[in-house]
């Protein structure tokens, strides 16, 4: 950079600094982030229509289905205050979409901020008529808004909006006492703001207002009209999803350096090309600003070990998202560029023969809702099989662990089936019931237990171990690769439970993105079990870590069986990651959405995570109970036991 | 002494088709949500037809024996002791089958002889059949909701009753119930219908079970004892439902603005 850039950027930095309009940083996060999903889920119990709250700049705003709240509320220093100020403001907007008021496309924001402000008695009015407890909250928001809300009354037109605001606020046309001509229109201004109004005398009036105010400020650019609601805003554009990411971008990513823009695209404005067309010089999309963005991107990390962040956060922060437009013409031509260097293995570009491909949904939680359709499964029914001699050898290692497992096994089985001397049974003890008459005869107390209870229907039961084969398992733990402490832990499991009646199926997985998830069936329900072994060993890791199609996959799988109780043995490293934003918060919440179905479906699900210590996540993922740590196979019996015994007793 | 019948508010022809069941000796089914009054209907019509009613809740652990009857040792003796199947067959009661569902199948399959034509239950421990008299009547319940797992009916068992279905009341009747109920003014009891209703036309709380008349009951019969409302709103009908830290508090916002 030379050395007018450096200065340029320095003043540039400095000027945002003073003037405040930089992104926030963490410092000041706005408390809304923790509250978005409780004011959603609020908004829809009281519409009975699905919302969106966002954080907006400003004092956000309303428009139907959408609620922008402002995420900067440093005028409301008390947590609690907040809290009320953002359940007041989410009462008013879904009143005011209730009442049918919406900003039109082509109003200006001085004019959608009147109408919200001529619109309030009337939305006050009919939630007090419709939530009776609402009164103290509305109360008490106003107090909180006219003692604290800070008004900016630099020009003529600014103080007659904020002379209104207050006036509403307090119910006191007498606060107008000035008498300019700004005045005057504030107390029209609050006169026209009565109780049951109408969209269309709010859309007249809202206009009348506006023009008085044109002609008395004599001025074109429109300030910032702040009021403690914000915005009546218009319909939202039909396409306005592609505003955000297509993808949730991850929330959370191990490094920690990572900061989400919090400036989104809150108020857009809708510009119409239609109107403007002009055939001869048609319209191209320019986008310098993301490229600057993505030369940043791409740029080389300097070798002193600074980077460029600022400089990306920059291009970032001057990115324009506020005007959309809108056309029926299609692009000319389009440039794609899908990558995909480095991430196929040989393993993937193989021609499968025997796949089936099942589709599933996927778990967003930020939207709380499925995506449809989202991944698509390609259940391979036999992969290839290993060498014959490695499930031989691995059978010689590892018989300490299954006949210690076996024990187990038995005994748990043994409790289950009989109990003998019972107070209450289906059978009589004959045993104990020889002894009884005998102590009678000798003159003393009997134990009265003589009774024998007995599990007398064996409910069947099927397991699915569900073997983790992304490339992730590849690597090592405490001295051990994770795929081999997987795959003896399989074998283990598989060579305890064979003389018993349990069905056992192995699947493997692994997923190349949502739209090339793998799950090979190395054993189903009736296949032989040393084949499924040895097509176990024959399974290389390979791909990433999706685990909720996984799951869902095994859940049709185990449907196969037919039998009563169902468990899906998870055998995996537990980290849920793919490269199409399949991670952080979004693959552990899909994870847990995953496991909820199982549950409703009435399989159980167990989690064996091949790790040398636990993570926060495991539980949120699997549950308290639901997971054990696997530092290593000889660890594998104990531990097994001790998460399935409630479940193997059922 | 005949006890005083439970009080039951009818919501569709349940009644004349309990009555019609009855006579023509059919099995009856009731199949609705928890907590929506199958088993207050049940108590109404055997005190209305002036029928003893014998209740077995069904487990996973119901075995036939528990169901038929067993053996037991009193002093030197061996004494049967009859189940409540085939105490109600002699008795020519109603057999309240609560949560049929929850019972495994072979256990209901006892059932099958004595819910068709033939209308008799086979003791194989005391080689004796036993012929249902004319007033005994089979009634089973079950939740179709929260069946865990695929764990449905066979249809062999199925086919045998006659359904009847039972959902949520509607508003003006709900209202009703929940204010006799919990002898409750009719103000409070309706915004607690109403309360309810928003709750349960929201199917994206994904909740095991929405809110029933029963829990509206409960929270009625505490704010009629003084509990302030949002109070009693929260810890009898918020809380019940669901452990979801953002679901409570939405649930709690919403009864803070309808109290």
């Amino acid at each position: 950079m030379e050395w007018d850039q450096r200065a340029f950027a320095w003043l540039y930095r400095s000027f945002r600094r003073v003037t405040g309009s930089g992104p926030s940083t963490d410092a000041d996060v706005s408390p809304l982030e923790s509250l978005t999903a409780r004011f959603e889920t609020l908004s829809h119990l009281l519409t009975g229509k699905k919302w969106e709250v966002v954080a907006g700049k400003a004092m956000g705003g309303v428009g139907p289905e959408r609620l922008v709240l402002p995420q900067r509320t440093a005028w409301l220093d008390d947590p609690e205050e907040q809290a009320s100020f953002f359940l007041y403001r989410v009462v008013v907007g879904v009143t005011s979409s209730e009442l049918g008021f919406v900003a039109g496309h082509d109003w200006s924001n001085r004019r959608r901020a009147l109408a919200m402000l001529i619109a309030i008695p009337s939305i006050h009015q009919e939630i007090l008529a419709r939530y009776p407890g609402a009164e103290s909250l509305v109360d008490r928001c106003t107090a909180i808004s006219s003692e604290r809300f800070q008004f900016d009354e630099q020009s003529a037109d600014l103080r007659c909006f904020s002379n209104a605001c207050r006036a509403i606020l307090r119910a006191d046309p007498g606060l107008l006492v000035d008498t300019s001509s700004a005045s005057i229109l504030a107390s029209e201004l609050v006169g026209a703001a009565t109780p049951g109004l109408s969209l269309r005398s709010l859309a007249d009036t809202s206009m009348d207002f506006e023009r008085a105010l044109e002609k008395l400020s004599r001025r074109r650019a429109v300030a910032d009209y702040r009021s403690p609601w914000g915005l009546l805003m218009p319909p939202s554009i039909p396409w306005n999803a592609s505003l955000e990411p297509p993808d949730d971008p991850q929330t959370n990513l191990p490094t920690g350096t990572e900061r989400k823009m919090r400036r989104r695209p809150t108020d857009v404005e809708y510009v119409d090309l239609e109107s403007q067309k002009d055939k001869d010089n048609p319209v191209v999309h320019s986008f310098e600003k993301v490229h600057t963005a993505t030369e940043y991107q791409s740029g080389r990390k300097q070798l002193d070990g600074s980077d460029q962040l600022a400089e990306q956060e920059e291009a970032l922060e001057e990115l324009e998202l506020s005007k959309l437009t809108r056309t029926s013409e299609t692009a000319q031509s389009v440039y794609r560029a899908d990558l995909r260097a480095g991430l196929h293995t040989a393993d993937l570009e193989e021609e499968q023969t025997s796949t089936r491909a099942h589709r599933y949904r996927e778990w967003n939680f930020k939207r709380r809702e499925y995506r449809d359709d989202w991944c698509t499964v390609n259940e391979q029914i036999s992969p290839p099989t290993g060498p014959a001699s490695a499930v031989a050898a691995a059978s010689r290692r590892l018989h300490g662990e299954v006949l210690c497992l076996q024990a187990e096994l038995k005994r748990l089985e043994l409790e289950r089936r009989w109990r003998n001397r019972q107070l209450d049974g289906s059978e009589i003890d004959i045993d104990a019931l020889v002894d009884r008459q005998a102590t009678l005869m000798a003159g003393r107390h009997p134990d009265p237990r003589i009774y024998v209870r007995r599990k007398v229907h064996d409910s069947e039961l099927a397991m699915l171990i569900l073997v983790d084969a992304s490339l992730s398992s590849d690597s090592w733990v405490s001295g051990k690769r994770i795929f081999d402490v997987v795959r003896d832990s399989t074998q283990v499991l598989v060579e305890s439970f064979a003389p018993t009646s349990a069905k056992l199926a192995i699947g493997a997985f692994y997923s190349n993105t949502r739209r090339d998830c793998r799950f090979l069936v190395a054993k189903g329900f009736e296949d032989d079990t040393h084949l499924g072994l040895q097509r176990l060993h024959g399974v290389a890791p390979a791909g990433y870590t999706r685990i909720g199609p996984a799951v869902r996959h095994a859940l049709e799988v185990l449907d196969r069986s037919g039998a009563r109780r169902r468990l899906i043995l998870l055998l995996t490293d537990a980290k849920p990651t793919d490269y199409d934003h399949y991670e952080g918060q979004y693959g552990v919440e899909d994870v847990r959405q995953a496991l909820r179905e199982a549950g409703e479906q009435g399989v159980h699900c167990l989690a064996l995570a091949v790790r040398d210590k636990g993570e926060a996540y495991l539980t949120q993922m699997f549950g308290p109970h639901g997971w054990l740590l696997l530092p290593d196979v000889h660890s594998l019996p104990g531990g097994f036991i001790s998460v399935a015994t409630d479940f193997l007793r059922s | 002494m005949r006890a005083i019948p439970p009080w039951y508010r009818p919501v569709g022809r349940e009644v004349e088709l309990f009555e019609h069941a009855h006579r023509q000796r059919l099995p009856l089914l009731l199949a609705g949500p928890t907590g929506c009054g199958k088993t207050r209907f049940v108590e109404a019509m055997a005190a209305q037809l002036d029928l003893p009613l014998i209740t077995v809740a069904c487990h996973d652990e119901t075995s036939s024996i528990d169901l038929v009857g067993r053996f037991l040792i009193r002093g030197a003796e061996t004494v049967w002791q009859d189940g409540p199947v085939t105490r109600a067959v002699r008795a020519g009661a109603i057999l309240y089958l609560d949560e049929i569902i929850e019972a495994r199948e072979d256990v209901i399959v006892v059932l099958h002889s004595l819910t068709d034509h033939r209308r008799e239950l086979y003791i194989d421990r005391l080689d004796e059949t036993l012929f249902a008299p004319e007033s005994f009547m089979v009634v089973a319940s079950f939740n179709p909701g929260y069946a865990r797992g695929f764990k449905e009916l066979r249809p062999s068992t199925r086919q045998r009753f006659v359904v009847q279905r039972f959902s949520y009341p509607e508003t003006k009747v709900e209202t009703e119930i929940v204010a006799h109920e919990a002898k409750l003014e009719n103000g409070p009891a309706k915004r607690l219908v109403e309360f309810a209703n928003k709750v349960r036309a929201m199917d994206e709380l994904q909740l095991a079970e929405t809110v029933s008349t029963r829990l509206l009951v409960t929270a009625g019969k505490l704010i009629s004892s003084g509990v302030a409302p949002r109070v009693a709103c929260n810890a009898a009908v918020v809380q019940p439902i669901t452990d979801d830290h953002a679901q409570l508090e939405a649930l709690q916002d919403l009864a803070n603005l309808m109290f």
